[in-house]
């Protein structure tokens, strides 16, 4: 059996927030392999974009890695040097963010921008840079590339900013591409194209794309695998399959609960009842439980143990067995 | 690009006539004669009082004074004052002064406040960020006259450094004093500001984007921080233009620079419509040409500005 492309073992992420330290992610373990397509599932704040940015290297201040480890193609990232990882970081991992118009620079024109990202690897002459960026922005199918690539991102269309995005992040042919909430910001239609693309572009270079999100239908529509997230801690991962047909967590069976379908038409969605709880006010045991229709005080006590239901399906619940049972389990208004 | 110029240009010519029309008035509004305010002590026939009010259009409507003066103003003529000396060689002996003392106010300023800006936004939080803040207060708070004569008597009086009055050492020696002085006072929100913009750019997306694309830190500050930071202080210093000159009026008074500042104030108290005028009507120029050339930059650094 290979090494998979991305291996995080017990990633342990802690914050400094005005002298106190609050645990961001605890506990994390998560494999990817190459050409896969996994999705982290979870509300704001549970700890989704904070992994995305520890295996780019780049945590805010006041966020460091407490322990674990973060293995990238067999090489450990957790206490390289910045310089080594600024060699990793847009050459053979790339990330792209959720806002396109806020992420590129307002000044540069988007050639340049991508341009830069050879320029930054590799000692190229700037026209050939710039060559290849057009040809990265003909790849995510921007028309008439040659001509677009000198005007600003103010000049492009929210999808097409998204896709100068990408170009920018696959024009080195990256190994790993992290999609930090790729298409929040933008409307139904151009969601789906943007997936797509980054499906096609997975398939065509063998890349594997970690997909941050909390739409659990761009879940189902793209991923391999599927990681759900509460409060810094895995709450459930497995297949993507398993994770939507077969949940074993109550978390994982809210959020699926709580997705629009026709059975609702004209009755209320399912919620899940409460708030994600903040960093700095964590209940203890399980944090899921007070918003959590299977509680007992097991779950107030005691932080759940992993139960496997196969090689893939993991779930951290002290009552799996009926959360995969019961359907909906969560709370529902 | 040059529509934008030509745009520019376009809107300093209502400006200087409305601003020339908002003097006038508020000349003619000064309470009391100005032709007894010439004589003094000395009494003036009503003969020759008569002969000075028409000799100035002082007896018709003020609409008819400003419509009068406007013309001659047009035909290149900005009239005399009460000592029959034109008003234009009066402005031409002392703009010099003025120009030299904005000029080098404005060099220190920049100097000043990007540097102490850009150390604070650095590094935020830390006492050069304290430093910043405390200078800032500091220098706005306390007003522009009194930071002159501490000047004046701690660098000029104790340490014999610097002269404090006059211009008889020449530029630069005497111009250095009130041109600090006037930086001091004008570099504090360039500081802050500078201080702010660095700060929220360093935060922002794009600079994070950079540095996902493996930037060095040093390429990030420069080739994508700096010059989004620039944007607001390029406008900001164009608009600050005319507090550098309101300044000046007030800092060649208090260090004896035969500056259009001291003519002005002289002129004011005198009523010499005429001269308050001329002399605003060129600071005003002076203003708008420097803040024409500022904004000039804003297009070259943001494209937004280009297209628009």
């Amino acid at each position: 059996m290979t090494l998979p492309l991305l291996q995080i073992r017990d990633l342990h992420i802690r914050f400094q927030k005005d002298g106190a330290q609050l645990d961001a992610i605890s506990d994390l373990s998560l494999d990817i392999e190459r050409g896969s397509t996994t999705v982290v599932l979870g509300e704001s704040g549970s700890g989704k974009s904070l992994t995305a940015k520890a295996v780019m290297g780049l945590l805010p201040p006041g966020a460091e890695v407490v322990s674990g480890s973060v293995r990238f193609d067999g090489r450990e990232l957790v206490g390289l040097a910045d310089r080594e990882l600024r060699r990793l970081r847009g050459d053979a991992i790339a990330m792209i963010f959720q806002d396109a118009l806020t992420a590129l620079n307002p000044v540069t024109p988007i050639g340049n921008q991508i341009a830069e990202v050879h320029r930054i690897h590799e000692r190229i002459s700037k026209r050939e840079a710039w060559s290849r960026a057009v040809a990265s922005l003909d790849a995510v199918r921007i028309p008439d590339a040659a001509r677009r690539a000198k005007d600003y991102p103010f000049q492009f269309s929210g999808g097409m900013r998204q896709r100068a995005m990408i170009a920018m992040a696959i024009t080195r042919n990256p190994d790993l591409l992290i999609a930090d909430e790729p298409t929040t910001a933008l409307d139904v239609t151009v969601q789906a194209q943007i997936l797509e693309l980054l499906d096609d572009l997975r398939a065509e270079r063998n890349l594997a794309l970690l997909l941050i999100t909390h739409d659990i239908g761009v879940a189902a529509q793209s991923a391999d695998n599927a990681v759900v997230m509460y409060a810094g801690r895995l709450a459930e991962r497995g297949t993507i399959g398993e994770i939507l047909d077969e949940p074993a967590h109550p978390y994982t069976s809210g959020l699926l609960g709580s997705v629009p379908g026709p059975e609702h038409r004209g009755r209320d969605l399912p919620t899940i009842q409460g708030a994600p709880p903040s960093l700095d006010d964590l209940p203890g045991g399980c944090a899921f439980h007070p918003r959590c229709a299977l509680a007992t005080d097991v779950c107030r006590d005691r932080l759940p143990a992993r139960t496997d239901f196969t090689t893939t399906h993991t779930t951290w619940c002290h009552h799996a067995e009926e959360a995969l049972d019961g359907q909906p389990a969560a709370a529902t208004v | 690009m040059t529509r934008y110029a030509l745009r520019r240009v376009g809107f300093m010519i209502p400006t200087l006539i409305g601003s020339t029309f908002l003097v006038y008035l508020l000349v003619f509004l000064i309470p009391g004669d100005p032709v007894l305010a010439l004589a003094g002590t000395k009494r003036v026939s009503p003969a020759t009082a008569e002969a000075i009010r028409n000799q100035y259009n002082l007896n018709d409507p003020f609409v008819v004074q400003y419509v009068k003066y406007l013309g001659n103003v047009l035909h290149g003529d900005f009239g005399t004052d009460f000592n029959g000396n034109s008003v234009i060689s009066t402005i031409g002996t002392a703009l010099p002064y003025t120009v030299a003392l904005a000029l080098t106010a404005f060099a220190l300023k920049l100097v000043i406040g990007l540097l102490l800006g850009a150390w604070a936004g650095l590094r935020p939080g830390r006492t050069a960020d304290h430093a910043n803040l405390a200078f800032t207060i500091l220098f706005l708070a306390v007003p522009g006259f009194l930071v002159a004569y501490l000047v004046q008597y701690v660098l000029g009086i104790r340490l014999h450094l610097l002269p404090i009055s006059g211009v008889r050492h020449g530029y630069p020696v005497a111009f250095v004093l009130p041109a600090l002085v006037l930086a001091l006072e004008t570099a504090s929100p360039l500081a802050r500001l500078t201080r702010n913009s660095l700060h929220e750019v360093l935060r922002s997306d794009y600079v994070q984007t950079a540095r996902a694309k493996g930037a060095s830190p040093s390429r990030v500050l420069w080739r994508h921080a700096l010059r989004n930071a620039f944007v607001p202080i390029v406008t900001y210093l164009g608009l600050s233009m005319a507090s550098l000159l309101g300044g000046s009026v007030l800092v060649e008074y208090i260090f004896n620079l035969p500056g259009l500042g001291g003519s002005l104030a002289q002129a004011i108290q005198s009523q010499e419509g005429p001269v308050v005028v001329g002399i605003s009507v060129f600071l005003l120029l002076f203003y708008l040409v420097s803040a024409l050339l500022i904004d000039l930059l804003y297009p070259v650094i943001d494209p937004r500005v280009r297209h628009a």
